[in-house]
């Protein structure tokens, strides 16, 4: 790659300057032609570029990680700055954390949202993206429950009845599988008469959810997690009044349904 | 309407968000997007930015924020089982970690650099200074000024690839290093 640049009359020096705004236009122009055809070097560029943009941030941001905060101090001050705060108390939130068995130096590794399970913020990461997506939400489409039924308990490894929500006003859209680095879980996309919608995720270990039912709000998104038979369920929407016992019972009935 | 100062101010700083939209993307397209993304996020909450404060460091908040989020739309895209797959998809990359994880990284190696190469890095990153400026102020010539900075970012960069590849174990037990 050192032979590459010498050869067209590019530095590694240079590469630093287009960065920071250095370079005159002409040569800022020739730089950055070379970096097109030259993506290793365009990519080394990117990491350093994000180290940038980390730094500006965590200086200028009270809420970021300032170092050499004790772990625990920065915790609780996370806790108390976050959307959480205004939904859990303090005890119920170190309830929580300690009732999916995290300590304080794992929760602090996780994303932003400390505390969530990894199974619900991919569940979270799965509506964001597929939720509203006008092209293809779903892989299937809710006009075919049973082959749902089967690819599900195929993908899933443990027998799935798809939950049926009507009487709570919510018709299926359809459903996708997501691999995660715990597996493979099902997502269900439900939508009300008004097209508001709802993700409900299927995690087949039911290990992975807490052990008493939660309802959290996190950046405009209302996220359920409960532990039901064989899965840990996420239920992730926006728009939507979900009221969580009647949904909790549908979904374990139709989980309980297709256990036995 | 666009005579206020925010829209004013904006514009000034285009150039540089341009920039950094081209290098942290892989086509014309995906930064321009991103590009877009970014400002219309920053328009949005433009009562949130008060007049007279840092509105450059505000943009590139933004910008890093929703090139994080893009990212991650990304991976979970590529996640997605197709029905017709045989068996499990890939899940290849670890988990993304989302900005502030991925920050705390950057400053907890950063204390591990010499600290001529810290400085370098802190005083462009954050004070935004020029490096003829920076040099000044230092008391160094440019060119070594400059040095500091590829070697820094590049020790930051395999630092954080190191980072990724050990386990969260490993990660733990990696801070604590006395700067040298």
């Amino acid at each position: 790659m050192a032979d590459d640049m010498a050869a067209d009359g590019i530095e590694d020096s240079d590469l630093h300057a287009f960065l920071d705004g250095e370079l005159e236009p002409a040569r800022e122009a020739q730089v950055r032609a070379w970096l097109l055809a030259n993506p290793d070097a365009h990519e080394r560029l990117a990491c350093y570029a994000e180290q940038q943009l980390a730094l500006a941030a965590a200086a200028a941001e009270p809420a970021w990680p300032t170092l050499p905060a004790p772990l625990i101090q920065g915790l609780e001050q996370a806790l108390r700055r976050s959307v959480w705060r205004q939904r859990l108390s303090r005890v119920a939130a170190t309830v929580l954390l300690l009732a999916v068995g995290w300590g304080a130096n794992e929760v602090l590794r996780r994303p932003v949202f400390a505390g969530l399970p990894d199974y619900a913020q991919e569940a979270m990461d799965a509506h964001a993206v597929f939720a509203n997506d006008p092209t293809r939400p779903v892989e299937i489409p809710g006009t075919r429950p049973d082959d749902i039924r089967r690819w599900l308990t195929t993908k899933l490894g443990e027998e799935v009845t798809v939950p049926d929500l009507r009487r709570m006003g919510l018709s299926l859209v359809g459903a996708r599988v997501l691999g995660t680095e715990e597996g493979p879980a099902g997502q269900l996309l439900y939508e009300d008469a008004l097209g508001h919608r709802m993700t409900l995720s299927l995690a087949p270990d039911e290990g992975l959810a807490p052990d008493s039912p939660v309802m959290e709000a996190f950046h405009g998104l209302e996220v359920s997690m409960w532990r039901s038979e064989d899965f840990a369920v996420a239920a992730i929407s926006s728009d939507l009044p979900t009221e969580m016992e009647p949904l909790i019972l549908a979904v374990d009935k139709a989980l309980d349904t297709a256990s036995r | 309407m666009h005579d206020d100062p925010f829209h004013q101010e904006l514009t000034l700083h285009l150039t540089a968000l341009r920039r950094y939209a081209f290098v942290l993307t892989r086509s014309a397209e995906e930064a321009e997007d991103l590009l877009q993304d970014c400002l219309a996020k920053a328009v949005a909450s433009a009562t949130q930015w008060r007049p007279g404060s840092d509105l450059k460091a505000w943009l590139f908040r933004i910008l890093y924020t929703t090139h994080i989020s893009r990212r991650r739309h990304q991976q979970v895209r590529q996640r997605t089982v197709g029905i017709l797959a045989e068996g499990m998809a890939e899940t290849v990359q670890p988990a993304d970690q989302l900005a502030r994880v991925e920050a705390a990284q950057v400053v907890t190696h950063l204390q591990a650099l010499p600290e001529g190469q810290r400085q370098a890095i802190l005083m462009v990153a954050v004070e935004d200074l020029k490096y003829d400026e920076a040099a000044k102020r230092l008391g160094i010539p440019v060119g070594t000024f400059m040095s500091r900075i590829a070697r820094g970012r590049e020790a930051l960069r395999r630092a954080l690839e190191g980072e990724e590849r050990s386990g969260p174990m490993l990660r733990l037990l990696k801070g604590g290093r006395d700067g040298r």
